[in-house]
């Protein structure tokens, strides 16, 4: 059913406790539970049955697998078992570790894990076979519930699970991951970060520490305080490396925390620190600044104190900046948004978020590679106006992520590769158009283009305006986006193709008869012939004057103009309501004809009776309509054709129910000029007329 | 521009008062304030665009362009013909009125009729204007128009021909008021032209919005005087006149001091005991102020010598100031016709009178939907609009011979817009109207217009006499109590147009327009439903999908036309590039502008339910639809529509010839399902009403 409007321009950011129910049958989880309680019976869950299709698009199972909920595989079962910790989550048969180092981050931050993992469940009293999760999902939060059966073999599972044989949280929670996206095996191969993201809405970034920015100290500072969560690792080399220990004490290819920066004074320097955390607990570095390295014995004890300095072997250790730097090859952050932090959290990411989509035809325009087209992808104002505290320009973080390609996997879609430019804003609020771009340089732009889920990367510009333009790589390839800028000062942002505004000049009145140019006098006389004495025509009578007429122009290639097109005309001119066209009606809507062609022939370039709906947009402003891209989207989806042509009588046809439209609109919204009010028989009698 | 859109503001308007008298819609947006105060301070005089100095105001072909009447006419200003015109000089009378070179006496006896009521003249003309204080050649008027006042601006540039004014004009050379409401009045129906021919009620129903009535004394109802005195009672406009034969006899005054061909108006009606019997007494107003009866009950006569003294005191009246009295009897013997006109509650101010009760329809008459002709077609009459009026309160003081307590109605059907049409050689329709009482058990069921059978079954209880080519049509009805059903029409079937019905009941009337009520319940299928697929078609729809197993609007054709190239039980050829778009709108639910294989089979499946609907509804197998068929095959598919969309898909879905084949008839279904989801979706609280932006109701129409 129509894709209904939107409105455009940023919203404000969710939190989980409006998580929106996603469960077909529109219930509640706490409804279900109760309903199933009161029948007695443990819930099944239809949307996502216990069966081949949920495990499995492409392959069928090696093995047979059998579905059993917990209380079928142990005597006991519990859901988390004290705390939910890292050692909860063992990899199964799935090649969905970056889900698993996701989940073990998540267990490190128990704000987050509670946002997850609602902790009004378990195997106890009020079971009822039900379970629920709650994810973030572009830019909404979703309440994803799921019955208990899992996929075993030989009374093991077969996926996720607990080190300890009677918890079950983690395998749930895969489970409810697993429902969101469609089905185990698109959980395939991913990155942790994704994740993380879905788990916290936050939004990631990744470093190269060979590679970091001078200011990656600050960097890594700020994240701390704005209570982002840090990751960091190790690179392997190949899987024999995997977990391989260095003679520092470092794991490689295993995933640490980033607890904390500082600095010390050392023999009258500053010397830059970090703490990093192991999860196993144990395993410490044992390089300079290690728990009982010499150089502590410089520090006073004050500052030993300050940093909290122990010799304990609990797997969180001190080191210098510049042998993280050294020894580490990535950081990950993944920064969350205001509502994920404590309260008294002081530094707070100002977030903004941009729902959008690429459409062929109309918005999917490719990169700045395809001049013709890229003007047309959506265009977003970002306006800095606050620097950042001490400094002379603004940071600030563009994520933008591709919608549900996870889920479409199915159906043969890819990840597409994506990428955004940022551009200096011109005076002109507007749209740019194909010339800005021909002429100006990007002032920043993502590090490349790439198909992964989110590209994100971190700027810093002088305040100012700027338009940020998110596209995919190659023209013509449909998405759906959502872009978040987080920033450290408020932003403001605007959608730039979210302003709909129609200038429609009065129509004019037509010539006496006695003033009629021998153009009108000829129609007049074909008037005759045609409507008898009454002078007026009816659609029929119309489309053979107009073909008639049209088909001796030699300027333009028509295929014949349309009996629909021809009824719109009338709807449009008639002021009696009769259905029919007088001459003098007529006249006015001729006058409006030729301007169109005229129109139409300075986009038809190549000659040939169509052009290309990218042209749209400027086509229509011209004719007096500025649309949104929402608009210039259904208009393409209504009528362009496989190649994205467009012909005339199409095109005639989409701006006389624009112009009828809007004409309706201006005529309700005397009183009102934002909204029209209608009840059903307006909107019913109104819209079959149009 | 968008007749439409016009409509459903305006109507909103009338809701809030706009079209009353005291608030008149202006006449082409014309406010004459604001004109004469823009006219004041550029300092020149107005000069109507909308209505210019040329000779098309004049007329089309008698007066037309050219023309030997049209000859030598220049337009000027009053102050032009002589040194100091005056607006109005010493009240407006009815000397002020002397017809010119047009034959719209009708309209002249209307407007000297005005004048004997100041209240009623002064809503037509606006005293606020002169020749003196604050002039500038601008001068409005108010018509009552099909149910609402209408404010017209003019300029006073007037046709005249040798210094002398062409059309009507005052017997006082410097007294302009009267040509120029003939102007405003000519301005308001096109040009003078279309004023020629008319009925005096006519002229009278624009100037009070009153509603009219004729008697021919001839055949006097039997209830003649009841109906006098709830006339005056009500405050109603009373006229009678004596026929003449030939012009020759006009105002010839016959030997008992009546002037013939000559109205007079009716003042009061009495009962008085005249020996021991009752006697009916009328009393009558010779306009001149004198030339009275002298025959029986006549101011002098001795029956008054008859009567208790005290009676005779109050109802004596002066000698020669030309009212007088006389026995009904009489009265229905020296005269010919008496004409009612029952003014509309908003005319009366005064709080004693007993003043009808009002209820106003507006409706259409449409080829192809509404337009049923009368009850000789009883193929489409069932098809025309139908209102519904219950009445619950019988008359006050009925006469007990009359029989069982009674509803007093008048109905009145006006055609609209008519006059404007003569210009290109369309007259008045034949028209009339039926009152059906609806029987018990339909009582309350507002949304269903009547079908077919209830007309072959029921007979009117009230009717015109005959369908005739006047503007209005009005008759009395008496009435029980219950509800009816009142449904005009035109004789012929076919006949576009539009019309106000007026019903003037003496107590509250409630009033509904049948099938008001839109709603939309179409059938949902469910593709589960479909066990057994078509191999074929399955293989058609894969080879015409693209990779991503979905197929777009032109594949959708080709394959919705392969699909029924092969059926000879309906004719059509094939399914338009348009309708498959709407059929996309509809279906495809991820906003591809394509649809999948599940959404296809959906399609399918609403395609063979309509293919079921259209096959019941051709019941003659002709392999086409007739337009006015549309009404019953929308309710078999599950949609209430009122008139006014009825029209529309007459005007959008059938061909010249009236049939909707069946390309139409799925394009007209698909569209309305998707206009009913939508708006189902945007009335996100369910209150029956939506609130658009411009780029929300642009989304709602392009879809």
């Amino acid at each position: 059913m129509p894709y209904l409007y939107r409105a455009p321009g940023p919203q404000a950011h969710p939190v989980p406790k409006d998580a929106r129910i996603t469960h077909s049958s529109g219930q509640s989880f706490e409804q279900m539970r109760q309903e199933c309680l009161q029948r007695g019976t443990l819930f099944e869950d239809a949307d996502f049955p216990a069966s081949n299709s949920s495990l499995f698009y492409s392959e069928r199972p090696q093995i047979p697998f059998v579905w059993k909920r917990p209380g079928e595989i142990v005597k006991n079962p519990e859901f988390i078992l004290g705390g939910a910790t890292r050692t909860d989550i063992c990899q199964g048969e799935l090649g969905d570790c970056w889900l698993l180092a996701a989940i073990a981050s998540l267990t490190l931050n128990q704000k987050a894990l509670a946002r997850v993992i609602p902790q009004d469940q378990s195997f106890g009293p009020g079971y009822a076979g039900i379970f629920h999760f709650q994810f973030w999902q572009h830019s909404e939060w979703l309440d994803v519930v799921i019955d208990d059966r899992l996929p075993t073999f030989r009374d093991r599972l077969v996926f996720l699970h607990s080190a300890d044989h009677n918890e079950f949280w983690s395998a749930l929670l895969e489970k409810a991951y697993a429902k969101l996206n469609g089905s185990y095996e698109a959980l395939k191969g991913g990155s942790a970060i994704e994740a993380m993201e879905d788990f916290t809405g936050g939004v990631a970034e990744t470093f190269q520490t060979k590679e970091a920015p001078e200011n990656f100290y600050e960097i890594l500072e700020k994240a701390l305080k704005r209570g982002s969560l840090l990751g960091c690792f190790i690179d392997t080399r190949s899987a024999a490396e995997s977990e391989a220990r260095t003679p520092f004490g470092l794991i490689k290819g295993h995933a640490y925390s980033v607890t904390g920066i500082d600095q010390v004074s050392f023999r009258g320097q500053r010397i830059e620190l970090i703490r990093i955390r192991n999860p196993w607990g144990q395993v410490e570095w044992n390089g300079s600044w290690s728990d009982s390295s010499p150089e502590w014995r410089s520090v006073g004890p004050a500052e030993q104190k300050r940093l909290c300095h122990t010799a304990l072997d609990d797997g969180e250790f001190w080191m210098a900046f510049k042998d993280f730097k050294a020894h580490f090859d990535k950081v990950e952050i993944c920064n969350l948004t205001p509502d994920a932090l404590e309260e008294d959290a002081i530094h707070k990411w100002e977030v903004t978020v941009h729902q959008g989509s690429w459409v062929r035809g109309s918005t999917a325009g490719g990169c700045r590679n395809f001049l013709d087209t890229f003007w047309t992808n959506p265009q977003i104002k970002l306006s800095l106006t606050e620097k950042d505290e001490g400094q002379e320009e603004c940071s600030f973080l563009v994520a933008l992520m591709q919608k549900d390609r996870r889920k479409l996997k199915r159906f043969g879609a890819n990840v597409l590769t994506i990428g955004y430019a940022i551009y200096e804003c011109p005076d002109k609020d507007e749209h740019l158009n194909k010339d800005f771009f021909r002429y100006h340089a990007s002032r920043a732009r993502s590090k490349t283009f790439i198909n992964l889920r989110e590209v994100s990367d971190r700027f810093k510009l002088p305040p100012g305006e700027y338009i940020l333009i998110p596209s995919t790589f190659e023209p013509h390839q449909e998405a759906d986006f959502c872009l978040r800028i987080f920033s450290e000062k408020k932003a403001i942002t605007r959608d730039m193709d979210g302003n709909v505004d129609i200038d429609l000049p009065e129509p004019p009145k037509p010539t006496p008869p006695d003033q009629e140019t021998e153009e009108e006098q000829r129609f007049r006389a074909l008037f005759e012939q045609v409507a008898g004495e009454d002078m007026e025509v009816t659609a029929e009578e119309l489309e053979y004057v107009l073909n008639a007429v049209l088909q001796k122009k030699k300027d333009i290639k028509f295929k014949k103009l349309s009996l629909i097109s021809c009824k719109n005309i009338i709807s449009l001119m008639d002021t009696s309501g009769n259905g029919k066209l007088e001459f003098d009606e007529f006249k006015v809507f001729w006058d409006k004809l030729k301007q169109w062609i005229n129109l139409f022939l300075r986009f038809d370039a190549d000659k040939s009776g169509t052009m290309s709906t990218y042209e749209l947009r400027t086509a229509l402003k011209a004719a007096g309509f500025q649309l949104s891209s929402h608009l210039l989207q259904l208009i393409v989806l209504r009528y362009a054709d496989e190649e994205l042509q467009l012909d005339f009588d199409d095109f005639l046809n989409c701006l006389v129910r624009l112009e009828n439209a809007s004409r309706v609109f201006q005529a309700l919204s005397t009183k009102n000029k934002e909204f029209i009010h209608l009840n059903i028989n307006e909107f019913i009698h109104l819209t079959m007329n149009i | 521009m968008a007749a439409q859109a016009a409509g459903v503001s305006r109507q909103r308007a009338a809701t809030q008062g706009l079209g009353s008298n005291q608030n008149a819609l202006k006449y082409l947006g014309q406010d004459f304030k604001t004109l004469r105060q823009q006219c004041l301070d550029s300092g020149v005089l107005f000069k109507d665009p909308e209505f210019p100095a040329c000779p098309s105001a004049l007329g089309y072909k008698d007066l037309g362009p050219g023309s030997p009447q049209t000859q030598g006419i220049i337009w000027k200003r009053p102050t032009e013909l002589c040194p100091s015109p005056q607006f109005i000089v010493g009240g407006a009378t009815r000397t002020d009125i002397c017809q010119g070179g047009l034959g719209d006496c009708w309209l002249l006896a209307a407007i000297a009729s005005l004048t004997l009521n100041e209240e009623l003249l002064y809503r037509v003309v606006p005293r606020d204007q002169d020749f003196q204080e604050n002039y500038a050649g601008i001068f409005h008027f108010q018509f009552w128009q099909y149910g609402e006042w209408v404010e017209v601006v003019i300029d006073d540039r007037l046709p005249t021909k040798n210094g002398q004014l062409l059309f009507l004009h005052s017997e006082q050379g410097n007294e302009f008021w009267s040509a120029l409401l003939e102007k405003a009045y000519a301005k308001l129906n096109g040009c003078y032209e279309a004023l020629a021919g008319g009925s005096t009620v006519e002229g009278f129903e624009d100037f009070t919005g009153g509603i009219s009535e004729f008697y021919d004394l001839k055949k006097p109802p039997a209830n003649l005087y009841q109906i006098i005195r709830k006339a005056l009672c009500a405050g109603s406009l009373l006229g009678c006149s004596i026929d003449v034969s030939s012009a020759a006899e006009a105002e010839a005054i016959t030997s008992q001091k009546l002037v013939k061909s000559h109205a007079y108006s009716v003042t009061g009606v009495e009962e008085v005991n005249f020996q021991g019997h009752p006697e009916k007494l009328i009393r009558l107003r010779n306009p001149w102020g004198e030339v009275e009866w002298s025959g029986a009950w006549s101011d002098d006569a001795p029956e008054w010598n008859h009567i208790d003294p005290r009676r005779k005191e109050e109802l004596d009246k002066k000698v020669e100031d030309g009212e007088f009295w006389m026995s009904l009897s009489d009265f229905v013997r020296q005269f010919s016709r008496l004409e009612i006109c029952n003014l509309s509650p908003d005319s009366l101010s005064s709080e004693e009178v007993h003043k009808w009760n009002l209820v106003l329809f507006n409706g259409h008459w449409t080829r192809g939907s509404t337009a049923g002709g009368c009850q000789n077609y009883p193929a489409t009459y069932w098809t025309n609009p139908q209102f519904k009026i219950r009445l619950d309160e019988v008359d006050e003081d009925q006469e007990e011979s009359i029989g069982e307590p009674c509803c007093t109605v008048l109905l009145g059907l006006m055609q609209k817009n008519r006059r404007w049409r003569k210009r290109i050689g369309q007259g008045m329709l034949s028209i009339g109207y039926a009152v059906y009482q609806v029987p018990k058990e339909l009582e309350s069921h507002t949304d269903a217009h009547l079908g077919r059978d209830f007309f072959l079954a029921y007979q009117p209880s009230a009717r015109t006499s005959t369908y005739v080519n006047l503007r209005e049509v009005s008759g009395r009805a008496r009435l029980p109590p219950g509800e009816y059903l009142v449904v005009p029409s035109t004789f012929e079937p076919f006949k576009d147009g539009e019309f106000c019905l007026r019903v003037f009941s003496e107590k509250k009337a409630q009033a509904l327009e049948i099938g008001d009520v839109v709603a939309g319940n179409p059938y949902e299928p469910h593709p589960s439903e479909v066990d057994q697929e078509d191999d074929q078609f399955r293989r058609l729809f894969e080879k015409l999908a693209g990779k991503d197993s979905e197929i777009t609007a032109n594949a959708l054709k080709i394959l919705l036309n392969e699909a029924f190239s092969k059926r000879t039980d309906i004719k059509f050829d094939g399914f338009n590039i348009n309708t498959c778009r709407e059929m996309i709108s509809l279906l495809d639910s991820n906003g591809t502008g394509t649809l999948g294989a599940v959404e296809f089979k959906t399609l399918w499946l609403k395609i063979q339910k309509y293919l079921e609907i259209y096959w019941e509804t051709d019941y003659n197998h002709s392999g086409t639809i007739d337009a006015h068929e549309m009404r019953t095959a929308l309710r078999k598919a599950g949609f209430t529509l009122n008139s006014q969309v009825q029209q529309t898909i007459a005007l959008r879905y059938a061909c010249s010839k009236l049939g909707i084949n069946f390309d139409s008839f799925v394009a007209c279904m698909i569209r309305l399902e998707t206009l009913f989801k939508l708006f189902s979706l945007l009335d996100e609280d369910k209150d029956g009403m939506v609130q658009l932006s411009l780029a929300e109701w642009l989304c709602c129409v392009l879809v």
